[in-house]
């Protein structure tokens, strides 16, 4: 009960208007400025142009040449242009040369892919393609033998087995600049709530209120639980509503899986607002908040709040491993865009643990001491 | 109470620090690619590990110990063997608490090594190394702080004992002191008691025989003239009595008082290079010996001070007499202490003054000043 | 009962002692004054006392149960009133007062007809609503007294309450713990105006250096040094002035005329001042000017401690 009067004195910063403007609109306007700024830097709005694809058909079998002819034309309405060519052509050479990303040669014991290795994406779809058209006429040729219905209908396939379905394709469902912000903002600015945190003990310790609430019977345990508790709270909804704006007023992409994107989000609120306690009480006096905001800071910079650290490598990549932030933008982006749960479980584990370990070292460093 | 951390804690955590940062360093190597549930077999052990230190009571102990050797024997079966090595601490931690026999522990931390022998050989070594080599640490620890427990029991004892020897030390000067006193008032009894026994009685025959030669004066002048010679003779002799008695009697003035204190600070001051000033209000009279004793106890020994501590160049000593209160201060224009930090000298003013119901006020904040306040009237 | 017992307390910083072997016992009732330089050991024995800071020897008793065991039901009835303004700016003044009473299990109505009878004690009541970043400076003492009474302590431990502010509030403040007194409520005080020690203290503790030096009511402090009194009473004229028989008023010791002005030294115990001017008066000598010097509270405390209070 104590513990829940605590809280809801902590939440009570809300009703400050300046304090409130500053929690919620400071985010949203880093989100919006980088958001629209930095747009050309990424490629979300890049299209892949038309694949062009020569193949040479030695194959005997006839039902083969049914179902390629079959394939191709699928091929075609998907924007992949399978082109056949001539005796005398040198399809190598013709990749070589650029004009084709790749060459396929199909014979009786099987079918060869060359790639170009020039354009890369669209001749990775192409080789991905041809893969998924070698396995099904692989399966087909087998169940050919017994029912030759059921492989045509495996080869034709109906609409969920399309060959161009897979979504990591589709261009709309890269993270845009907006998107992209909208995610790393709001880890950004929840890890900033590290810097209240830092602040939360030794500010009743400033106001002098730390006597009041040691001479009251209420224990340092409840002191301790109840203002960290506000604080989490206090974040949840700040969080929330920061990210519910970015999503219905800016139209950031935040998956299928809100859910999901917000526990995430609840763990790093809970691993920052342990970093900051647990600093506070390891380094004594005001340094403690100077080091939080270093800490904050090269976070951010490491962790891709300011610009996308996915595919750096070498040194900058293992630095920006380091980055607590880097957990958690890694899960959410994985999360919204590859359905992905391993990285999710993966930083809300990392976030829980810190965490304990860092509330561990405050309590009882607490317990040693006099006072709060 | 001890304010400061237990440095066991902080021990027996540097070893596992060190033995944990040999695992993962060891399993890095091995195995080059950490998972997330390595990295959360770590945290779990961190987490059980520190809390042990933050929960009191045994039996809540032995729970988390147990736990983390749970956590100990999955993590080691099922992501890597090397956590196996985490285990002998824990297992010394959680039979310490009820086992006295080291012997039993140390059998107790290397009985895994059965289990690891089937399972997991390529660690069978490392791990009785490690077992051996944290038990060894801890019986070292152990010992050492058992003795260093003791041996502050035993300083605070003797510390104990030097305070209760000190206050009887100073209750038997007081005694001797008191005796002393009682002594000379016997002695002025006996004094007084001789002065009227023997001269009064010599002038009272001298004053019969000049009365006996004043009726003889005409009658018989010879006889007359011989009485009073020897009458004269008496009083000669009485007077001389008197003379001597007095002189046995009086105490020197300057063994009393202020007088006394004086004469010390005179001789103080002549062996000293500091000037010394001894000033003094209300009826110093009033005060009785065993007040004047301590009184000038405490200025030796804060004078001592003053002249070992302080580089002061003046030292003055005031002397106040109030209605139901002695205030005495010595006090010196020296460096003084930011930080009053009780010696055996103070202690000793301390005991001093407490045996006549007063205390002691140090002050290093102008100079360093002592002021010893007795209730008195 | 003793509201407050403590033996033989001791608090040590380091090497640094704060407090040495104090002893003193508070009986209900009373409000017992602490008079001590900065630094003299004063807020340290008030945090022990609070449970603010752990003891390093020695035992503290109140209301008959020791601290360390009955931690709860010591807390439950004491009040702090801290030296340094103890509130929230950014909660009302209704607020910090039901929070602090809140944290003693104060609930629902009971609450709040409590919270509103500590703001209207110290005179905030029509100030439910205001912030104190815009209160005075006597007001925001005004409502750091309010917190610490809405949950009626027995033993309200006041350090410095009076610190900073104008005459009016402190006037208010010093008259609040009177009427805080008469209900019942012990009180413990500290303060660097010596004048009001002296008007609203029933017992007064000299410390210095971590040690009470001296104990006692008023009278029992200022008879440390004298138990005289001088009255000196201008007249007219002192022709006509009978001289034996105001020596033989009680307590009178000696009369002495300088010119127009009657010396009269007496115990200083004894009120005999309107007797004195009866006599006078009867002796038909015409009183211009009566002025009565007793010892004050400061004189004890620089004689004692060698240093003035306020010189800090």
């Amino acid at each position: 009960m104590n513990v829940f009067r605590i809280m809801l004195k902590e939440l009570k910063v809300i009703r400050d208007p300046k304090m409130l403007l500053f929690l919620l609109v400071s985010p949203l306007v880093t989100m919006l400025i980088l958001g629209t700024a930095l747009t050309g830097a990424f490629n979300g709005s890049l299209s892949v142009g038309e694949i062009n694809v020569l193949y040479k058909n030695n194959s005997s079998a006839s039902d083969f040449s049914r179902y390629w002819d079959d394939f191709t034309g699928q091929m075609r309405q998907a924007g992949i242009k399978l082109e056949k060519a001539d005796e005398k052509t040198d399809g190598k050479t013709e990749v070589k040369n650029n004009r084709y990303v790749g060459y396929a040669e199909i014979t009786d014991s099987g079918l060869e892919y060359y790639s170009s290795s020039q354009s890369l994406i669209e001749s990775g779809i192409a080789k991905s393609v041809l893969t998924a058209f070698a396995d099904r006429y692989r399966l087909a040729a087998v169940v050919a033998g017994t029912d030759s219905e059921q492989a045509d209908a495996i080869m034709s396939g109906n609409g969920s087995e399309s060959y161009v379905v897979e979504e990591s394709l589709n261009a709309t469902r890269k993270p845009g600049a907006m998107d992209y912000f909208a995610v790393a903002i709001t880890t950004m600015i929840i890890l900033y709530s590290a810097l209240t945190a830092a602040q939360l003990i030794d500010g009743e310790r400033k106001r002098n209120t730390a006597v009041r609430l040691l001479a009251s019977p209420v224990t340092k345990i409840e002191i301790f639980t109840g203002k960290l508790a506000g604080l989490v709270v206090l974040n949840a909804i700040l969080t929330i509503i920061v990210v519910l704006i970015s999503k219905y007023v800016f139209n950031a992409y935040w998956g299928e899986n809100l859910g999901l994107a917000f526990l995430i989000l609840f763990t790093e609120i809970i691993f920052a607002v342990s970093l900051g306690l647990g600093l506070s009480y390891i380094i004594k006096g005001n340094a403690s908040g100077t080091v939080v905001m270093i800490i904050i800071q090269l976070a951010a910079f490491l962790g891709g709040s300011y610009f996308p650290v996915e595919e750096a490598t070498g040194f900058m990549g293992a630095l920006s491993s380091l980055s607590p932030l880097q957990w958690s933008n890694a899960a959410l982006l994985e999360l919204i865009y590859a359905d992905n749960m391993s990285a999710t479980i993966n930083a809300m584990l990392l976030n829980i643990g810190f965490a304990v370990v860092l509330l561990g070292i405050a309590l009882t460093m607490m317990r040693r001491r006099e006072g709060l | 109470m001890r304010e400061r951390g237990t440095p066991v804690e902080i021990w027996t955590m540097g070893i596992k620090a060190v033995l944990l940062s040999y695992v993962a360093i060891q399993s890095y190597e091995s195995v080059d690619l950490i998972s997330t549930w390595y990295m959360l077999s770590i945290l779990i052990y961190l987490c059980l590990n520190i809390s042990i230190h933050i929960v009191k009571k045994a039996s809540s102990k032995s729970i988390v110990l147990l736990l983390a050797m749970l956590a100990i024997a999955v993590s080691s079966s099922y992501i890597h063997p090397l956590f196996m090595l985490l285990l002998p601490l824990n297992i010394y931690e959680l039979f310490a608490i009820y086992l006295r026999k080291h012997g039993l522990i140390v059998l107790l931390m290397l009985a895994p090594l059965v289990l690891i022998s089937q399972y997991a050989q390529s660690i069978l070594v490392t791990y009785g190394l490690v077992a051996l080599l944290s038990f060894l640490y801890n019986l070292l620890l152990h010992t050492y702080i058992s003795r260093m427990t003791d041996l502050r029991a035993d300083l605070e004892n003797r510390h104990e004992h030097i305070q209760q020897l000190t206050k009887s030390l100073n209750e038997n000067k007081e005694y001797i002191r008191q005796s002393d006193y009682t002594i000379k008032l016997e002695e002025r009894n006996r004094l007084s008691q001789e002065i009227h026994d023997k001269i009064g009685h010599s002038m009272t025959g001298a004053l019969i025989q000049m009365e006996a030669s004043k009726r003889l004066f005409t009658s018989n002048p010879d006889k007359s003239a011989e009485l009073l010679q020897n009458a004269i003779h008496i009083s000669k002799d009485g007077i001389e009595t008197i003379r001597l008695v007095l002189k046995n009697m009086k105490p020197p003035t300057e063994q009393l008082g202020i007088n006394r204190m004086k004469l010390f600070i005179d001789e103080f001051s002549a062996k000293q290079t500091v000037r010394t000033s001894l000033t003094h209000e209300g009826n110093v009279d009033s005060m009785t010996p065993i007040q004047w004793k301590v009184i000038q106890e405490n200025t030796q020994e804060a004078l001592t001070n003053a002249m070992k501590y302080s580089n002061a160049t003046v030292v003055s000593i005031h002397i106040q007499v109030l209605r139901t209160l002695i205030k005495v201060e010595v006090s010196d224009n020296g460096q003084g202490a930011q930080k009053v930090i009780k010696g055996l000298g103070i202690i000793g003013m301390e005991e001093r003054a407490a045996s006549v119901n007063g205390t002691i006020i140090v002050d290093g904040s102008r100079g360093f000043s002592v002021t010893t306040l007795i209730p008195h009237g | 009962m003793n509201v407050l017992e403590v033996k033989q307390l001791s608090k040590k910083f380091g090497d640094f002692i704060a407090v040495d072997n104090i002893t003193m016992s508070v009986k209900e009732g009373e409000i017992f004054g602490f008079l001590g330089a900065n630094g003299a050991g004063k807020s340290t024995a008030i945090n022990m006392i609070a449970s603010l800071l752990r003891v390093t020897k020695g035992e503290i008793e109140v209301l008959g149960k020791n601290i360390a065991k009955h931690s709860k039901f010591a807390k439950m009835n004491i009040g702090i009133v801290p030296q340094e303004m103890a509130i929230y700016e950014d909660m009302t003044a209704y607020e910090n007062v039901r929070f602090f009473a809140g944290l003693y299990g104060l609930r629902g109505a009971e609450l709040k007809e409590r919270v509103i009878e500590a703001l209207a004690f110290v005179g905030l009541g029509d100030k439910h609503k205001s912030y104190p970043k815009n209160f005075s400076g006597g007001m925001k003492r005004r409502l750091n007294i309010a917190c610490a009474i809405a949950h009626r302590p027995k033993l309200l431990i006041m350090d410095e309450p009076t610190v900073g502010i104008d005459p009016q509030s402190r006037n208010y403040i010093l008259g609040s713990v009177k009427k805080l007194n008469e209900l019942g409520c012990t009180i413990i005080y500290t303060s660097h105006y010596m004048e009001e020690v002296e008007e609203i203290c029933t017992r007064i503790a000299i410390i210095d250096h971590g040690k009470i030096i001296a104990e006692g009511t008023k009278g029992q402090l200022k008879a440390i040094i004298t138990n005289q009194k001088n009255i000196s009473i201008e007249v007219r004229s002192a022709e006509n002035l009978n001289k034996s028989k105001l020596e033989a008023i009680a307590g009178v010791n000696r009369v002495e005329v300088e010119d127009r002005i009657v010396k009269v030294t007496s115990d200083s115990e004894i009120n005999n001042l309107n007797r004195i001017i009866q006599q006078l008066m009867a002796d038909d000598l015409e009183i211009r000017a009566v002025e009565e010097n007793e010892p004050s509270l400061e004189t004890v405390f620089l004689t004692l401690t060698g240093r003035s209070l306020r010189d800090q």
